[in-house]
């Protein structure tokens, strides 16, 4: 079976794999943080949500099904610990990748977030160049201007 | 605090020249390098706790506000996201004390004194309150330091839990 897209998109038309921009979300209580993460992706196809506490952050991941959720520890009303425990035992969006980005290195979080089934770990400061190869293993991330081309059905 | 002042300034200059070279792309240097800069004020005080079974401690830096908007500049660029109120610097200010209160943390961690950290708090002090609370504490560490043309300060302090 052919499972190939068949749809063919008029040039002016919008990308013709705009619905398979991935959504990130960024939940860090510190704007500075969400800024800078938001300024590393703009060159990519991906369309950045923000939360700044772990509330915050759970009611955005449930509106919006981000396809990966790049998340700190220490914040205020709900710490990132407790929004990955929330998060688990939601089925809507249990299974939603999570890389953690903080400054707090303590084995006793890392161990229960490690638990919590976190794909990566990046302790602050970070290098913008790792956090991206981190992210480029969980969602695929396009430059912006590079879309694949539409394979016409045989 | 077992650990001797001599590996206290050393992890405080570990971290503090990781976190600005790392992050920032900056250098820092200490002020007892012969090197000339200017505080310069107001100053914004972020504070960051560390607690461990038996120790509360607490990482301070006293960062000049322009020295703070000039950091923002290199981290955020001059793009339509880069407008820096005075809430911004703050916010900036609060997260790079929070960096180097983490870097201190897993050092100290690998010292074998394992805390956690909290969220940072930042305010804006003159130059009378900022000599007022210098006379008053006892700090385990004091460093002043240098990026650029501007000194900045970090300083350690710790004591027993529960007193």
């Amino acid at each position: 079976m052919d499972l190939r897209i068949t749809a063919i998109q008029p040039k002016s038309a919008i990308p013709p794999f705009s619905f398979m921009t991935p959504k990130i979300l960024t939940v860090d209580d510190s704007k500075t943080i969400r800024l800078l993460l938001a300024r590393m992706l703009r060159s990519f196809q991906v369309e950045v949500v923000e939360g700044g506490n772990g509330e915050e952050g759970l009611e955005t991941a449930l509106r919006e099904k981000p396809s990966l959720i790049i998340l700190d520890y220490n914040m205020p009303v709900m710490d990132g610990v407790m929004m990955l425990q929330q998060l688990r035992q939601n089925t809507e969006i249990q299974s939603t990748p999570v890389i953690m980005l903080t400054a707090e290195s303590n084995p006793k979080i890392i161990s229960t977030v490690a638990r919590l089934g976190v794909r990566d770990y990046i302790v602050k400061p970070f290098q913008e160049d790792l956090l991206l190869a981190k992210i480029k293993k969980i969602i695929s991330l396009e430059p912006k201007g590079n879309i694949p081309p539409v394979v016409p059905a045989s | 605090m077992d650990l001797p002042t001599q590996k206290l300034d050393e992890i405080a200059r570990q971290s503090l020249q990781e976190v600005f070279r790392k992050q920032f792309c900056l250098e820092v240097v200490s002020a007892d390098s012969g090197h000339r800069a200017s505080s310069g004020y107001p100053i914004l005080k972020s504070e960051v706790g560390w607690s461990s079974e038996n120790l509360r401690g607490v990482v301070q830096i006293h960062l000049p506000q322009d020295l703070v908007r000039e950091i923002s500049m290199v981290l955020l660029g001059d793009g339509p996201h880069a407008s820096v109120s005075s809430v911004d610097l703050k916010d900036v200010a609060g997260e790079i004390a929070n960096m180097v209160a983490g870097r201190v943390s897993t050092l100290l961690a690998q010292e074998g004194l394992h805390g956690t950290l909290e969220t940072p708090k930042v305010r804006t002090v003159n130059r009378e309150e900022t000599e007022k609370e210098s006379s008053e504490v006892t700090t385990l560490h004091h460093g002043e330091w240098i990026c650029g043309l501007r000194q900045f300060s970090l300083s350690l302090q710790f004591h027993p839990f529960p007193s």
